[in-house]
């Protein structure tokens, strides 16, 4: 009887896939439970945001040790958040979120910029650029960020000369071990005016493009959409900025004694971070780069120059868009590299997301739930990414199939 | 004849030479000309400023007085021997892969030798000097040995019975830790007990590479064959499993690893009368475990690439054969998958091995540990950038000869040339 069953094809499959979520069942139970049990002995809860007391999801994210005094201060905010080191360890959490966000897209922004001009240098005709880039590449992919990040802060920025010997450049920016110092771009009072013309110029140059790219289909003369609405949006944009009375003040800033004056001030723990970051995750991109540009069939260069296209032509029209599709995915991992990476904020003490909560591990000792909060905020950063690139590739593809 | 009758090609001299090929590689418009100049300059530039401070500014003393601590960190000096025996057992292996599998063509590997010379004088003195000849001696004692195999007919035996002694090898340095690991009682017997916690330096660091490389690797195979297989069950499972442990970064695993399965694993518990928790783990331990935990995900995901480049006919053929399921998967997928991934997979590898210096936040002692305590000592106050240059010295000559070696292995297996 059972031995029928048992061959059964279909039975033995669920048999087996039951036995295996029983295992996995029993695995994860004895986990929890014991870890459960552990933190009692001390005194805790596994997870203190799960209240059986309030409503409905019970999800009580002020848990009580949050609400509690940080008392440790934070030297670099991001995007104009508030924080002092009397503030709620919650508060002192989304300011580490938001200098994650923040460190993660100037990175981004730089390494993109850094990794295409590496990647598409290595395949220069030129030998000593070529050669030059593969030895970028070759040097810092293959040293950890870590010992780089701590090398960029400990042995550069800071030993960086003091604020009165601050490094010049052209009396624009100073660097000192104080930090890099920058002028900085304020609205005056007929900025918010000046932004509806720009808001005006955005519409009017999309306007343009679309004739002139309708134009150029009808007639098949070339009709530059792309300078014509460059050219309008500059127009526009320009003339009302001066007919405002430029309504832009730039603060730059001054060697003081102790600190700079005016401007704004990027602290040597951001810096190095960034720079670590960027150039590391640039060597990344430019290989990606140098490798989706060498997968696009040589073929296809021949016969956009057969077609009469020029060199910038043959980049802009042929190439490079074929490469796009071949980057974004691998470029997307990149991304989110750089974002995860940014958590190694914490050899160089600069207050991000992980930063913030090891610091409060410490302090509070509520490891399990906070490193399980770390996580959740980690996962939904790289979610976010994920759905932009995707959104991007979908619409790239989109494009092209439409073509 | 056809060579007598065609005119020679004129000998230009070298001058001409090199002149042609300046023109066309460095000077072929005027905008690469350009380039070219302020390539020079700024490479002038910083060219020296790095000789100057290699060559007048840095102090290397503090590398000098400290080789013990970068190699081993704490580790008992009266147990090096054990290391020394490990090193000569891998050198021997070494030596007979490399004539069984390796290029045949040594310059390079020689070139690269040569280029680290400075790093040997410079850091082997007294038995160290003595020993690290001696493992030079073993290596290429063992290559020689393995010289008349290579073409013969006992090439492919002699080949299994190496990947064997790696894999028994590998068990035998791991046997004196496996039985005296600090949860068991009981201290002595064979060899005294080294704690782990004592283990550090550039030798904590290759022990956390091999092992999580020699752990994570089947892991993340078995993991990307439950991604692919057609058991919903098992296959949710995997997918949960590799997407989120590849959305959030290595410090946050190993944190967890750290504050939350340590938890775990201390309390007691028996299912079914059998103890299977209620062990203390070392921080080595829990560490490694974040480690293989982190890189089984990424390893699944491009061995999950390799099998999806399987073309179907490959298994329908199989099982026109007559093999089982299990067969197909071994003898027919998994070959042509791995083959298929070796670059991707190596690069993982070599992404493990510079992870392991992320292990400083569990406060181990290793090779990047050991250069943020070195410039504290009184003597070397402030000499970071000796010491991190050193370690990014060593970090990149292993990743770099990794990442060389896969691209021959490559080669050997004549990946993409078909």
């Amino acid at each position: 009887m059972l031995l029928t069953v048992l061959s059964n094809e279909r039975v033995r499959r669920y048999l087996f896939q039951a036995v295996f979520a029983l295992v996995i069942l029993v695995f994860g139970y004895v986990l929890i439970a014991n870890i459960q049990a552990e933190l009692e002995g001390i005194g805790l809860e596994i997870f203190p945001f799960v209240s059986t007391k309030g409503s409905f999801p019970f999800i009580d994210v002020s848990a009580d040790f949050l609400d509690q005094r940080a008392g440790f201060s934070i030297d670099q905010t991001s995007f104009g958040f508030d924080y002092s080191a009397s503030d709620s360890y919650s508060r002192a959490f989304i300011t580490g979120l938001l200098n994650t966000i923040q460190v993660s897209i100037i990175g981004i922004a730089i390494a993109t910029v850094l990794g295409v001009i590496v990647g598409v240098s290595r395949l220069s005709s030129n030998w000593l650029v070529s050669r030059v880039a593969t030895l970028y590449v070759e040097t810092f992919r293959n040293v950890p960020l870590v010992v780089q990040l701590i090398f960029w802060y400990v042995a550069v920025f800071l030993k960086a000369p003091r604020i009165g010997d601050s490094l010049d450049f052209f009396g624009i920016a100073f660097l000192s071990v104080r930090g890099l110092a920058l002028p900085e771009v304020h609205g005056t009072s007929g900025f918010g005016t000046w932004f509806i013309f720009v808001a005006i110029a955005i519409v009017v140059a999309g306007a343009v493009r679309y004739l002139l790219t309708r134009r150029q289909d009808e007639t098949g003369q070339p009709s530059y959409p792309w300078w014509g609405a460059s050219g309008a949006l500059l127009a526009i944009a320009g003339a009302s900025f001066l007919i405002l009375g430029a309504p832009l003040d730039v603060d730059s800033p001054e060697v003081g004694r102790f600190s700079y004056e005016g401007g704004m001030t990027i602290r040597p723990e951001f810096t190095a971070l960034l720079f670590g970051l960027s150039i590391y995750t640039a060597s990344f991109i430019a290989e990606i780069v140098r490798g989706s540009i060498l997968a696009i069939p040589k073929g296809q260069t021949e016969a956009a120059q057969a077609l009469g296209f020029n060199g910038s032509q043959r980049l802009r029209l042929v190439i490079l868009p074929q490469a796009m599709a071949i980057i974004i995915p691998p470029l997307t991992n990149q991304y989110l590299n750089l974002m995860k990476n940014s958590s190694l904020a914490v050899a160089v003490a600069y207050k991000d997301l992980f930063d913030v909560g090891a610091v409060t591990i410490n302090q509070a000792g509520q490891a399990v739930p906070l490193v399980a909060l770390l996580m959740a905020a980690y996962l939904s950063l790289s979610l976010t990414i994920s759905a932009v690139m995707n959104g991007i590739y979908s619409r790239l593809k989109w494009r092209s199939a439409r073509q | 004849m056809t060579a007598a009758s065609r005119p020679a090609p004129p000998v230009l001299p070298p001058h001409v030479v090199a002149f042609r090929w300046a023109r066309a590689n460095l000077f072929s418009s005027p905008g690469n000309s350009v380039l070219t100049v302020v390539t020079v300059v700024m490479l002038s530039f910083a060219a020296f400023q790095a000789a100057r401070f290699v060559f007048a500014t840095a102090e290397w003393e503090i590398i000098e007085a400290n080789r013990g601590l970068f190699f081993t960190g704490p580790f008992p000096r009266d147990e090096f021997w054990r290391i020394w025996v490990l090193l000569h057992g891998t050198a021997a292996l070494s030596g007979l892969s490399w004539r069984l599998w390796g290029s045949l063509d040594l310059r390079r590997p020689l070139a690269f030798a040569a280029a680290c010379v400075p790093l040997y004088i410079f850091m082997l003195e007294g038995d160290a000097l003595i020993l690290t000849s001696t493992c030079i001696a073993t290596f290429a004692a063992a290559y020689f040995a393995a010289w008349p195999v290579r073409f013969s007919r006992f090439r492919d035996r002699a080949r299994s019975t190496t990947v064997w002694l790696w894999i028994l090898g590998f068990m035998a340095a791991m046997l004196p830790t496996a039985l005296y690991p600090s949860f068991l009682p009981g201290q002595g017997g064979l060899f005294s007990h080294v704690p782990d916690r004592e283990w550090g330096g550039f030798f904590l660091t290759m022990v956390l590479a091999t092992v999580g490389i020699a752990v994570s690797f089947p892991l993340g195979v078995l993991l990307a064959i439950g991604r692919a297989s057609t058991f919903p069950v098992i296959r949710i499972f995997c997918v949960a499993y590799i997407e989120m442990i590849r959305a959030v970064p290595l410090v946050t695993i190993l944190y967890m690893s750290f504050f939350i399965l340590r938890l775990a694993i201390r309390h007691e518990t028996s299912v079914l009368g059998i103890p299977i928790t209620g062990y203390e783990m070392s921080v080595v331990f829990m560490a490694m475990l974040g480690l293989i935990l982190f890189s089984a995900a990424y390893i699944a995901e491009i061995v999950r690439g390799g099998l999806q480049a399987v073309p179907r006919g490959q298994v329908e053929a199989g099982q026109a054969l007559g093999l089982g399921g299990l067969q197909v998967l071994t003898l027919i997928v998994l070959p042509q998958a791995l083959r298929a991934v070796i670059p991707a997979l190596v690069s993982q590898f070599i992404s493990l091995f510079k992870d392991t210096s992320l292990v400083f936040i569990l406060a181990l002692t290793d090779l990047l540990a050991v250069a943020r305590i070195a410039p504290a000592q009184p003597g070397f106050i402030g000499h970071h950038a000796e010491a991190l240059l050193f370690i990014a010295l060593i970090y990149w000559v292993v990743a770099f000869s990794m990442s060389r070696a896969s691209q021959q292995l490559e080669r050997n297996l004549g990946v993409g040339e078909r």
